[in-house]
This record gives C-alpha cells, structure tokens and sequence, in this order.
C-alpha cells in the first residue's frame, strides 16, 4: 500500500467520519496484511498532529521539518548511547575515542563489521561525512551551528578511525554526539546523502528500502495513520554481541489521538504503551487492566523523572523581578507540597536546583548542601517573603501588595502543554493569597513570546543537564567568550559577568576532572542561588503506561536500564531489551 | 451585448479571486507571529532543548522563504506566485510543497463535490417529477 493511497484514504475517512477517526485510531490502523501475530508486535502511541504523522515521509532527521521522536531516533544508530538511569555508556558504532590532551583533538574509532541495511558497509568515512556536513550547513539544519561552531575538520584516517580537530578545546564532544534523552548526532549513510539537499531530502522510498539504516527496524509502512517497523533479522549488533536480536518482530507506532482513547486501547489491550495519561487517570487504567504498569509501578507518581525541572521563570529584565529579594519572595510564598496536592493529586515531586536529582548528578547536589541550607529553594515561609517585600518599599493594601506609588505588584504568568494548566491555575491562587495580583494566560505564541522575552512570568522546564552541571550553568549565560559565535538561552534574562567567567571555565575543563569541576560548582551555584533566576518549583515527570501483557522487562524503577520514553534518542535499548511473556 | 457580459462576470471573479488571496496573505500576518520561529520553537519545546543557533535557524529560513523582505514586496511574490500557481513549501508541514498536498487532496474534494451535486441534482429532478404541481410549474410534466 503506497503512502499516497495511504493519504487519499484519511482524507475519505476525515470527510466520512472525522470524530470516529479520531477515536478510533487503534482499530483503524491495527489491520496489517500477513501481520506477525499480537505476542510479537509492540504497538505504542505517541505524538503526531491531531491525530495524524503529518511527518510520515520525513526520515531525514536533519531536516528542520522532522523530528527524531516521530521514529528516526530507532532508524539511525549512534557512535554511543548514554543511560541516565543506569549512568551507562554503551559505545556504538564507535568502539573507542581518544581527546588530545588539550581537548582540541578527538581521535575516534569505529566498530569493524557494520554494514548499512542496503548492504554497503559503514565506514569512518559516513561519520566524517555527517560531520563536515553539518559543518558546512550550519543554520540550515538540526545541530548544525552545534557542530559549526566546535568542528574545524573531520577526517577518517583510515576505514575505522575519524579524527575530528576542533576550533576550541571540546571536551563534552563525544558526549554531545552521545544519544541521551533529546540530543545526538544521528550518523547518515553517505552513500544516501552525499549529493541530496538536506534541508529537502525526505529518505523515504520503501520500495528502495529508504530510509536506509545500520539499526535493528526498518520501515515498512509510513503513512497519516501509522509508522510500522519491522525486525531485521541481520543486524550487525547481534553478531558482535552487542545486543540480543530483538524479540519483537514490529513494532507500530500511532499518533496520540485523546488521553480517552488511548486508555481505552490500554485496557483492551490493544495497546502496548502509551502517552498522554494525567495522574487521575491511572486508577482507571489499573482497574481496567492489572497488566499495565509504569515506572513506578502501579504506585504514585506513576513515572519517572524526567530531565526538565519545572521552574516560574520572572523576566529578569522587568521591574520589580529584576530586584532578587523580589523572585526569594516569591519563591517563599510557594508551597510546593501543596502545589503537588492539588495539581499532581499528590503524583510529583519537588525540584530544588534547575537539573534532575539523576545519579551522576547527586554528588554535584552534596557539594551544595551548605549554600542550599543557607538559600533553601524549597522554604514555604510567607512571613520571610513579607519581609522581603516590606524591605523593598512594598505596602499591602487591601489584601495586594503596592509599590510607594501605589502600583500593584502584577505577574502575568504564561504557560503551555500539560505543565502550564495543570500548576498554573494553583499556582496563580496561592500567589493572589499572598498579596501578588496574578494571572494566568496560556497563549498560543507561547513559545515566540517566552523565546524572546516578551513575558513577564512563565511556566517553563530547563533542558539542561544530566550527568554534569555544565548543560545547565549554560542555560542561564548571558555572554561566553570560551565558545566563539555561542548562542545563549538565557529564558531568565539575568546576566551576571562572574557567573559567565565561571562557566566558561567550565567549558574548556574536563568533566572527568570531578574535584575542579565540583569546586566550579560551588562557585558558580554561590552566585547563582542569592540571586535566584528562576523560582524552583516541581519534577516533570513522564508518566508512560506500559502493559505486560504481551511484554515484560519495560524499564521500571527496580530495573532502571534507561528511561522509558518511545521518542527519546535511547528507545532502541527498551526495544531489545523487551521479552515476550 | 453577451461579450461585454462575460467580460464584466469575468472581471467580477478576477476581483473576487484577487480579495481572496489577498485575504490569504494578509490575515495570517495580523497574528504578528514568525511561523518559522513558530514552527522552529514547536519542535525545541517538543525536545526541551533549544538549539545553540536557533535565531541563526530562524535568519536562514526567513531568508529561504522571502520572509526577511518588506511586506509589500513579499506581497507582490506571493501575487506573482499565485498567478502561476507555485505556493512553494508549506512551512507547517517543510519539506513538502503546499502543490503536493493539493494535489493530494483535489481529486477526492473534486469526487466527493462531484458526486454530491450529481446526487442533489437526480433527488431534486426526481423530487419535481413526482410533485405533479411543481413540475408543471417547471415546465417538465410527463
């Protein structure tokens, strides 16, 4: 069945039935010719638009209309793959790789044996390519001003090594290249590519057995209502004893089309593992179905932590949030049990510093015990927040503070997804209790207004770190001189000259080197916490169904080998390591 | 008598056309967002990650798409395009061209639109032969 016909035939079923399409996805697309039977197909639901894989053609990764969540991410195969959970690194493609002392060489081998799904054998030469390309792009594609910016030059020496010089000392290359969570450097077939726009090549032919892959799955159909992969017996990793073949012969993959239809897919069985499931709804899921499990077992807060600490973020830059004993006010009016009583149902859990509570990350909290017992992030006390503002000039009148000309201290937080609505509302009441006229919006140019600083409070995560603090020291950066052309995050809009320097420096340190990097830490955390950027607030948590009835060993809190997350770059390590029950 | 009546119809539908376009091009602006931005912020927000070169990503594509021109030069290429019916690439849905998904989804507007007229027309004629009032009124007893 051709994509095209594929197309025509939503479109009949949207102008014939549109809300029964849309309820019904699972029934839908389930019917596959000479399918394997259910005990060897996983089928999910995640994302899409609508309803749809609007992107169901698009398997170049690199081009700025696709997204390595929708099924590339299983497609194209890393140098290495990284575990948070497990704080594992399992090297890939690569075998081994080598810095120069001053981190301005990387020196990589590559795994012997690797042949591409068309037959052609990987090479260096494929990853020297992605490389120089990316290089050479820069702005036109994902991750190209990342590479531009560090990459002088890659070449492949010889059919199994790649040495990469770098413009700067890169000593966080590798692990950026690293699949974790959202971020890696996916390795294309040069073959394939060389030759192709990559802002417009899509990889997608099934009949020539596009998109091309070194991994385990390959596509074989792609269309509005589904994305199907099947095993590929030959996968090299088997043979060098990676990895175990994967027991499951397909996996279908089907846009997220209501949290209510996807709970009802999960109870029936029908599904395998799902997104979009709010807390409320678990009990339901488990009484319907005692075979679905999660992270956390069938147990509060029914996931796992995610990378993304929540924070209220204050413009930085507009009075009187520009003023730090205006944000430590705001953060002790915040109770954020409270906030998890009301919001989560009890499913959450605080966040004390911008970066998740991961394992390799724990030594980094230990090294701030002291300057967190000074500035608790987490202290509910109105009383010190009333102090604060009285400091400031502030007077309550009629139950709201007012600056000396009897100005109301306004917030007008901004939020998006699943975190804006769910902790806005409480969070917006417990503020106006306490004296701050608030209000909640969630607006549709969300991202363009935060992006640009056009807000004055906003709901928003830190994608930062997850195994040392330089990630998330960068993201509040208001200039670099270690990075040439850096382009900086800074959502907050605070700027501080030493907690600049600080971080620079450790930029060019290497994350190895635990002691200078810990007392970087410290330095950069006796800046940051007075000042208090943004106000922490709650973990992010994904909560992902996942049903045992056909399939054990999901990872779970007891076997934590990597997170559970279908669209990361790491879901291929759940799909080998999935058994049959 | 009837040329100038088809040129004056003509004229109509060329003016109709025009204020539809115009339409088209003019409403989406009044948003005041950069759909680029726009659809480069989705898919980071998507990631929790912000690409280092986001506005380096964002400088490219509005440059790609003639976004970075003044409006009312961005006004005229899109006219011009029109007229020669190339929309380019659909910004939502980048790579794909705006006539590939057209092109997708006329034939069964078409069929669907054909169809139903052909049904309401023969339930319509059916419906005047069966009422003897109306269909002498119509002229087409018997």
């Amino acid at each position: 069945m051709s994509s095209h016909d594929m197309g025509r035939r939503a479109v009949v079923q949207g102008a014939a039935a549109s809300t029964v399409a849309a309820l019904t996805p699972i029934g839908l697309a389930t019917a596959q010719p000479a399918a394997p039977p259910r005990n060897k197909t996983m089928t999910l639901v995640w994302g899409g638009r609508e309803g749809r894989w609007v992107d169901f053609e698009l398997w170049n990764p690199y081009s700025i209309g696709a997204n390595h969540q929708n099924g590339p991410n299983i497609i194209y195969e890393p140098l290495a793959y990284y575990s948070a959970f497990a704080d594992k690194t399992y090297m890939w493609l690569a075998e081994s790789y080598q810095y120069s002392p001053d981190f301005k060489q990387l020196t990589i081998k590559t795994r012997p044996g690797i042949a591409w799904s068309d037959g052609k054998p990987f090479s260096a030469e494929d990853v020297a390519y992605t490389l120089n390309s990316l290089r050479e792009l820069g702005p036109k594609v994902k991750w190209g001003v990342d590479v531009q910016q560090v990459v002088k030059e890659a070449k492949a020496t010889d059919a199994n090594t790649v040495v990469i010089d770098f413009v700067v000392p890169a000593p966080r290359f590798f692990f950026f290249m690293t699949y974790k969570y959202d971020i890696g450097v996916y390795i294309v077939p040069k073959h394939v590519f060389s030759g192709q726009d990559w802002t417009t090549f899509k990889h997608f032919d099934i009949a020539k057995g596009w998109p091309v892959s070194t991994g385990p799955w390959k596509v074989t159909d792609a269309s509005l209502q589904q994305k199907v992969f099947e095993r590929r017996p030959e996968w090299w990793a088997v043979k060098a004893g990676l990895a175990p073949l994967p027991a499951l012969e397909r996996t279908i993959w089907l846009p997220f089309a209501g949290e209510q239809a996807a709970a009802q897919a999960l109870i029936t069985n029908q599904l395998d593992a799902s997104t979009g499931i709010q807390p409320a709804t678990f009990q339901t899921l488990f009484r319907g179905n005692p075979k679905i499990t999660t992270h956390s077992g069938q147990k509060p807060p029914f996931g796992y932590v995610d990378w993304w600490p929540i924070s209220l973020y204050v413009n930085n830059e507009v009075k009187p949030f520009d003023d730090k004993d205006v944000r430590w006010a705001l953060s002790h009016y915040i109770d954020r049990q409270q906030l998890i009583e009301v919001a989560y149902l009890g499913a959450s859990q605080v966040s004390s510093l911008p970066m998740p509570p991961y394992p390799p990350l724990m030594p980094y909290f230990d090294a701030v015990k002291d300057l967190l017992a000074k500035y608790d992030t987490l202290a509910f006390d109105p009383k010190k927040g009333d102090a604060l503002l009285s400091g400031k000039g502030f007077k309550k009148e009629g139950g709201f503070w007012a600056d000396s000309q009897g100005k109301k201290l306004t917030l007008d937080i901004i939020g998006f997804g699943a975190s804006g609505p769910a902790i806005g509302p409480v969070l917006s009441e417990m503020l106006k209790r306490r004296g701050i006229e608030t209000s909640l919006s969630i607006p549709p140019d969300f991202d363009n207004r935060f992006q640009k600083g056009q807000y004055v409070g906003s709901i928003y995560g830190h994608g930062g770190s997850i195994t040392e603090p330089y990630s998330t020291l960068r993201l509040y950066q208001g200039a670099s001189m270690a990075v040439p052309g850096a382009h900086l995050v800074n959502f907050a809009r605070w700027k501080n000259a030493a907690f600049d320097k600080i971080t620079d420096e450790m930029y060019v340190t290497d994350p190895n080197d635990k002691p200078k990097m810990m007392e970087l830490f410290h330095r950069a955390m006796e800046i940051w916490l007075p000042e208090l950027p943004d106000i922490q607030l709650v973990q992010n948590f994904h909560r992902i169904p996942m049903n045992t009835t056909y399939w054990k060993n999901w990872p779970t809190a007891e076997n934590p080998y990597v997170n559970g997350a279908s669209w990361h770059l790491t879901y291929p390590i759940v799909l080998w390591n999935l058994q049959p029950v | 008598m009837q040329l100038a009546y088809i040129a004056r119809r003509f004229a109509v539908f060329l003016l109709i056309v025009w204020l539809a376009a115009t339409l088209n091009f003019f409403l989406p602006k009044l948003s005041g967002q950069d759909p680029v931005r726009a659809k480069l912020l989705q898919s980071a927000q998507l990631g929790g990650y912000v690409h280092a070169g986001l506005e380096d990503m964002v400088k490219e594509y509005d440059q790609r798409f003639g976004l970075d021109k003044p409006l009312w030069r961005q006004y005229l290429t899109y006219l011009r395009d029109t007229s020669h019916l190339d929309f380019n690439y659909s910004i939502a849905n980048y790579p794909r061209t705006v006539r590939e998904m057209v092109s997708e989804a006329v034939p069964w507007t078409v069929g669907l639109l054909g169809i139903t007229t052909l049904l309401s027309f023969r339930s319509a004629h059916c419906w005047v032969r069966c009422s003897p009032g109306l269909a002498r009124r119509a002229g087409c007893a018997g």
